[in-house]
C-alpha cells in the first residue's frame, strides 16, 4: 500500500505544476458546482422549503473560494487529489441516486 | 503575519499576482465603472436633464389608473405595474401570457402607457411585445454605463457570467493579498512612504486593500453571485433538486395560484391600500402589482422602499377585492425564510442603496479606492518586471487602460448629450465611448507624457460637460435650486473639482517634456 502511495507521490510530484493546475482549476469549479447541487438534499428546506435551493446558490461564490485556497494550499498532492476525487464520487454517487 | 510555509506563500503570490495581471484590466473597468453607476438614478436624472422625483408612486392613483384602464383590452388585465418614472411622469404596463404559434415559446403582450405628471393625460401609448419595447432615449447614458459594469457590453449570458469570474478572482485577491503579507495588520497603521519608488507605490497598495478588504469581500462575493446566480446556480438547482422540472421549480418558489376566481368584480380602493402600505412600513411605495385586476381573484402587491433602519424593501400583499392585507410577500418562496431574507440583502449590499446619499457616498469612495488597489497591484507587478520590454509595455498600457476608461465614458456622455435631440442616443451613446477609447489608444501610442495627457483629456472632458449638458436643454443651476434637484448640482460641481484637480495634476508634466528617467529599484518588495 505505502509503495503505491509512494509512487502516486512520485508521479503527481514530477507533474506536481499541471496537477495544481487541474486541481486549482477545472476540478475546483466542478467541485464546486457539485458541493451546491448537493447541498440541495441534505440543507433543510426551512418551512418555506426553499432554503436547500437559496443557501446553496447565494453561498456558490464562498464554495469555490475555499475549495480553491484549499486546492492551492495544499501541500501533499495526493492528499489534494485525494480529497477533490473523494467528494467528485461522493456527490455524483448522491445525485445520481436522489435525481 | 502570515502562517503560510514560504512555498504556499510563494504560489499564493504567484496566483494573486497572475490572475490579478490576467483579468485586471477587466476587472479595473468593472470597479470602476461599477463606481460609478452607484449613483445611476442620479446620472439618469441629471443626464436627461430633468429633477427627480424621489417621493414614490404617491396616495393618489386611483381614479386616474381606472379611467386609463378602460381603454385597454380585458386581456392585458392579467397583470399590471403602476410605477412613477424618474421624470415624475406615471407608467402603467398591463400584460398577459401567451404561446406564439410559430415557434411555440411564451411570449408577453404588452400595453405600455406614460401619464404626464401634471395633468393626468396619456402622452404616450405603445403596444406589441414586451421583447420589442423600444428603448428610452433619455435613459441612454445610464443605461450603457450600468450595461458596461454589469456585462461589459458582452452579449448575455458571456458578459454577466465573465463578471461573475471577476468576482471570484476579487474575492481570491483579496483573501490572498491578506495572507501573503507578512506584516498586513502593522502596516495598515503606517502611512505610506513618501516615496516616487515601488516601496512607496506598495505601501499605498497595502494601506487601500487592507482597510479596503471587507468592503472587497462584499462587492466580489455579491458580484460573483449576480453572475451566476441566474445563469448557472438556478438552472443546476432546478435540475439537482427538482429533477429539471422547471414548472415545479416555480411553483415551490412563486406558488402557482389555481381555480382564481374571474368573475369580474371592482378592485379595492388603491389609495386606501397605498395608505395602508405606508402606515404598516413607514416607508413610501414604489412601485404597485395587480394580477387578474377587476376580477374576484385580483391581488394587489405593494413594493416599498427600504423602511427606516432597514437594509431590503418589502413587499406587501393584499386582497385585491376586499382590501384585507394578506401580510409580507418574501422575495423567495412562499412564506419567511433564512435564504429569502439573505437573498434579499445581497441587492442592498451590492448597491450600496440602503442608506440613501450617504451610503451611496461610502460606496463610491471604496469602489474608486479598490479600483486603486486594482491598478496599483499591477503596476506593481510589472514595474517589478520592467527590465523586461514586454512587462514594460503592458506597463504603458495599464496606464493608458486607468486613465482611458474614465476619457471614453466622458466621451460617451458628450454623445449622449449632443445626440439626444437629433439622433438615437442608444446607439451614439456606446460609439461615443468606442471613438473615447480610440483616442485613449491614439495618446497611448505616445509614449511621452501619455499619463498627462490623459489626465489633461480627462479634465477638459470633465469641466465641459456642465455647460454641454446645459447648452443642451439640461436643468439649470438655480432651477435645480428652486426644483430641488441636488444631484444635477452635485454631479456638475463633482465633475468641475474632478477637473478642476486634474488639470493641476496634469499641466506641470505635461509642460515639462524632459520625462526623468525611472529610479532603478534597489529595495526588493515582499
Amino acid at each position: 500500500m505505502m509503495s503505491y502511495l509512494q509512487r502516486a507521490n512520485g508521479f503527481l510530484q514530477s507533474k506536481a505544476r499541471t496537477v495544481r493546475w487541474v486541481l486549482c482549476g477545472p476540478t475546483t469549479l466542478f467541485v464546486t458546482l457539485l458541493l451546491m447541487m448537493g447541498a440541495a438534499h441534505w440543507l433543510p428546506e426551512g418551512d418555506a422549503k426553499v432554503d436547500n435551493i437559496a443557501l446553496p446558490v447565494l453561498a456558490f461564490p464562498l464554495i469555490w473560494v475555499i475549495v480553491f485556497l484549499y486546492a492551492l494550499a495544499e501541500e501533499n498532492l495526493v492528499r489534494g487529489v485525494a480529497v477533490m476525487v473523494g467528494l467528485i464520487i461522493g456527490h455524483v454517487g448522491m445525485l445520481l441516486a436522489v435525481m | 503575519m502570515s502562517f503560510l510555509t514560504q512555498a504556499k506563500t510563494k504560489r499564493f503570490l504567484a496566483v494573486h499576482g497572475w490572475s490579478g495581471t490576467l483579468l485586471g484590466l477587466l476587472l479595473y473597468v468593472c470597479i470602476f465603472t461599477g463606481s460609478i453607476v452607484v449613483f445611476e438614478d442620479e446620472i439618469d436624472s441629471w443626464s436627461r436633464g430633468q429633477i427627480a422625483h424621489h417621493e414614490g408612486i404617491g396616495t393618489l392613483v386611483d381614479h386616474k389608473f381606472r379611467v386609463t384602464a378602460r381603454d385597454v383590452d380585458r386581456k392585458y388585465y392579467e397583470e399590471v405595474s403602476i410605477f412613477r418614472l424618474a421624470d415624475g411622469n406615471m407608467r402603467y404596463l398591463f400584460h398577459t401570457h401567451e404561446t406564439d404559434q410559430e415557434t411555440g415559446r411564451i411570449v408577453e403582450p404588452i400595453v405600455r402607457m406614460t401619464l404626464d405628471s401634471a395633468t393626468g393625460d396619456v402622452i404616450e401609448r405603445w403596444e406589441g411585445l414586451r421583447s420589442e419595447l423600444p428603448s428610452d432615449p433619455g435613459g441612454a447614458l445610464r443605461n450603457f454605463w450600468v450595461d458596461l459594469h454589469v456585462q461589459l457590453y458582452m452579449p448575455n449570458p458571456y458578459g454577466i457570467i465573465l463578471v461573475g469570474v471577476l468576482g471570484l478572482a476579487m474575492m481570491f485577491a483579496a483573501v490572498s493579498g491578506i495572507v501573503i503579507h507578512r506584516h498586513v495588520f502593522r502596516d495598515a497603521f503606517v502611512a505610506a512612504r513618501s516615496s516616487k519608488r515601488l516601496v512607496g507605490a506598495r505601501d499605498l497598495h497595502v494601506l487601500a486593500g487592507t482597510w479596503g478588504l471587507p468592503f472587497a469581500f462584499i462587492l466580489a462575493f455579491t458580484g460573483a453571485f449576480f453572475g451566476f446566480a441566474g445563469n448557472v446556480g438556478v438552472p443546476l438547482m432546478s435540475m439537482s433538486a427538482f429533477g429539471g422540472d422547471q414548472e415545479a421549480m416555480i411553483e415551490t418558489i412563486v406558488g402557482v395560484r389555481e381555480d382564481i376566481d374571474l368573475t369580474p368584480a371592482p378592485l379595492a380602493a388603491l389609495d386606501f391600500v397605498i395608505r395602508d402600505g405606508m402606515s404598516r412600513t413607514g416607508a413610501a411605495v414604489n412601485a404597485i402589482q395587480i394580477t387578474n385586476y377587476d376580477s374576484a381573484g385580483a391581488k394587489i402587491m405593494l413594493q416599498m422602499d427600504p423602511s427606516p433602519g432597514s437594509l431590503a424593501p418589502q413587499t406587501l400583499a393584499f386582497d385585491g377585492v376586499s382590501r384585507r392585507f394578506e401580510g409580507e410577500a418574501p422575495l423567495f418562496g412562499q412564506a419567511p425564510s433564512i435564504g429569502s431574507s439573505l437573498l434579499g440583502i445581497i441587492g442592498p449590499l451590492h448597491f450600496g442603496n440602503f442608506a440613501g446619499l450617504a451610503s451611496k457616498l461610502v460606496w463610491l469612495g471604496m469602489g474608486l479606492a479598490m479600483a486603486f488597489v486594482t491598478a496599483s497591484g499591477m503596476l506593481l507587478w510589472t514595474k517589478r518586471r520592467e527590465q523586461d520590454q514586454l512587462w514594460n509595455g503592458f506597463r504603458h498600457w495599464i496606464v493608458v487602460t486607468v486613465w482611458g476608461l474614465p476619457f471614453a465614458m466622458l466621451v460617451s456622455a458628450v454623445a449622449y448629450f449632443i445626440t439626444v435631440p437629433v439622433a438615437d442616443p442608444n446607439l451614439w451613446t456606446p460609439l461615443g465611448f468606442l471613438a473615447g477609447a480610440v483616442v485613449a489608444v491614439g495618446l497611448g501610442l505616445r509614449t511621452e507624457s501619455t499619463e498627462a495627457r490623459l489626465q489633461l483629456a480627462n479634465a477638459a472632458l470633465c469641466l465641459a460637460m456642465p455647460v454641454l449638458r446645459h447648452l443642451m436643454g439640461g436643468t439649470s443651476w438655480a432651477e435645480a435650486l428652486i426644483g430641488g434637484g441636488t444631484e444635477i448640482l452635485v454631479i456638475d460641481i463633482l465633475l468641475l473639482a474632478m477637473g478642476l484637480l486634474l488639470l493641476r495634476k496634469a499641466r506641470p508634466a505635461v509642460s515639462d517634456r524632459e520625462i526623468a528617467p525611472i529610479t532603478p529599484i534597489q529595495e526588493p518588495a515582499e
